[in-house]
């Protein structure tokens, strides 16, 4: 990984694009009644808009702020699932800090894999983040983190019963 | 587009697993029917419905080249089994829309602005989804009322993909060199599908000729598109599945079917340019009475020659003049000059037969297209084309025919009663100018 220097004023515009993506989809109208997949592309395509806005990003940049790009990212997935009232109540409970700080790492190598996409338009990007958010939507609002939990529980009791 | 599966992997896994699928339910059906030493007419009825139920599904999600081959299938029915054409008619008016976010940053990176900012409002729901796009409802800062068609993603590039797929089906139902020709004539036009600041071209050419008393176009919007965003004035309309839910009247569908059947004529004498893409999802029956007229992404230009000859067909036809019949077709590249086919002679006969067939509305002042025999001969007819399987005419031939062919549908689907004595001399006209020439 290659770092370089980026300076003061151009890391704090960067790392503040998470912040503003999400204001900014905030304003869209209709914006309460978007689902996760939406709620989070949309999130997503603002943030590259506003990253090309920025100008002439670099993976030595992106590196540079990816600490900090993260953790203002994983406090806006926060926000993201606390306001959606569609996902179930026990699947909420799976969403530990550490899970938006997994999300938010994933959220900066999309950036990263938008840097080195050639398609046309950044086709390729377009897709992934509509798929990826398609199958991450399908899993919150399923049972099968519910399901995932409650087989967990049980394997756990079953071996607690097995050591007792 | 999270069901917009792009890659050419991707799409040929799906169009992979139909075809084995609807390839397995035949060739069990043909299994069954050798075991019982009969052909079951009724279990093959509903295995054609099946099956043109998985291929639509599987073409909505693919949407590009496979859902416009599903709505080009659907308006021939002498091409496929009726029951078939039924499902795949749904391809004329719904297929399910791509992400909204994708939508509003599509708009983005082609208009430049979000949507709200550059409408007073955008529905973020598509209000149509169809082959190459979607199209959704806006208002300008004037208060106009828009329709702003977005283009999915790599469309462009799955068409190649596409061709493969289009050919796994279509060898089958139609033979292998027909289905070349066809699939390369849909190729070709979907291409230029693709390009929407051709289609507001075409959009600016038919308003100018056509908007009137009898037919209304949309308006191009060329401050608001790009060759993948498509912006025009909206037009509130029923669709023909609408319009005959209401239980029109017989005078109401005569209304519009004289409509639909000067729209055709009207196109005679206009550049050898004709409106390719008649199917009942690009009408509207609008509250003031005129024929609603959308979608001009598939307009064909023929070469002059060609055109005439196809119209002298009407001269030849009506004459009933074997010698001027196969002359004409022969100039259409229908007919060997050369007469070395040997199913030549059968092929003109045949063609007698259904041409003049095909104008019988010509020879009556009023034609009811409601009348039951008409339509089951014409897909006769249509069915026993097939039986020459080898590949005939120019490419230019298709997507006219599919214009006359779609128009028919449409009229008999309506039950339409339709005054042709002024058409009769619009072509009469015409010829009598081409042949002067």
């Amino acid at each position: 990984m290659t770092h370089t220097h980026t300076s003061k004023e151009r890391r704090s515009k960067l790392v503040s694009i998470p912040k503003r993506s999400y204001e900014a989809i905030e304003a869209i109208p209709d914006f309460q009644d978007l689902t996760l997949s939406e709620t989070m592309s949309q999130f997503v395509y603002q943030s590259l808009d506003l990253f090309t806005e920025a100008g002439d990003l670099t993976e030595a940049q992106l590196n540079d702020v990816q600490s900090s790009l993260q953790k203002n990212t994983a406090k806006i997935f926060d926000r993201i699932i606390e306001r959606d009232g569609r996902i179930p109540f026990i699947n909420r409970f799976v969403f530990k800090p550490f899970v938006f700080d997994i999300m938010a790492w994933q959220y900066v190598q999309l950036i990263r894999f938008w840097l080195t996409d050639d398609s046309e338009g950044s086709e390729q990007t377009l897709a992934l983040v509509d798929k990826s958010t398609a199958l991450f939507q399908e899993l919150v609002y399923s049972g099968v983190l519910d399901k995932g939990m409650d087989l967990g529980k049980f394997v756990y009791s079953q071996l607690r019963g097995h050591k007792a | 587009m999270s069901d917009f599966p792009s890659s050419a992997l991707h799409r040929s896994g799906i169009i992979a697993k139909t075809g084995l699928k609807v390839g397995a339910s035949y060739a069990g059906q043909h299994l069954k029917d050798i075991l019982n030493g009969k052909t079951d007419v009724e279990a093959r009825k509903s295995l054609n419905k099946k099956n043109a139920e998985r291929m639509f599904k599987d073409f909505s999600r693919l949407r590009g080249t496979a859902l416009k081959l599903a709505q080009t299938m659907s308006l021939d029915n002498a091409l496929i089994p009726e029951e078939m054409a039924e499902v795949m008619a749904q391809a004329q008016y719904s297929v399910p829309p791509i992400n909204k976010a994708l939508v509003r940053t599509l708009i983005k990176r082609e208009l430049g602005k979000y949507p709200e900012e550059i409408f007073a409002k955008f529905e973020p729901d598509a209000i149509a989804a169809a082959s190459i796009g979607q199209v959704h409802r806006a208002w300008l800062h004037d208060g106009t009322a828009v329709a702003v068609k977005i283009q999915y993603p790599n469309v462009r590039d799955t068409i190649q993909t596409d061709m493969g797929i289009a050919r796994l089906f279509m060898d089958r139902i139609i033979g292998k060199e027909k289905a070349e020709m066809y699939i390369e004539e849909v190729r070709l036009k979907l291409l230029e599908e693709t390009d929407y600041l051709n289609e507001g071209a075409n959009l600016t050419h038919y308003h100018q000729k056509f908007t009137g008393a009898k037919f209304v176009t949309p308006q191009w919007l060329p401050e608001y598109s790009t060759s993948k965003v498509l912006t025009m004035t909206f037009l509130e309309g029923r669709h023909m599945n609408e319009f005959l839910g209401s239980n029109p009247s017989q005078e109401e569908k005569n209304h519009f079917g004289q409509h639909f059947w000067d729209f055709f004529h009207d196109q005679i004498d206009f550049s050898y340019t004709v409106y390719a893409d008649a199917h009942p999802g690009n009408f509207l029956f609008m509250p003031d009475g005129r024929l609603g007229i959308l979608d001009f992404g598939c307009v064909k230009v023929s070469p002059p020659d060609f055109f005439n000859n196809y119209i002298r067909l009407f001269d030849v036809h009506m004459a009933d003049d074997l010698a001027h019949i196969r002359n004409v077709y022969t100039a259409l590249e229908m007919v060997d000059p050369n007469q070395t086919r040997s199913d030549d002679d059968a092929f003109v006969a045949f063609a007698r037969a259904f041409g003049n067939l095909f104008l019988t509305p010509y020879r009556q002042d009023v034609f009811d297209f409601g009348i039951a025999d008409f339509s089951k001969d014409v897909a006769r007819y249509g069915r026993e084309a097939t039986a020459f399987t080898e590949p005939r005419g120019s490419r230019h031939f298709i997507f006219v025919t599919r214009l006359h062919v779609g128009l028919y549908r449409i009229l008999m689907q309506l039950g339409a009663q339709v005054t042709t004595s002024e058409s009769r001399a619009i072509l009469a006209s015409y010829l009598k100018t081409v042949n002067a020439a």
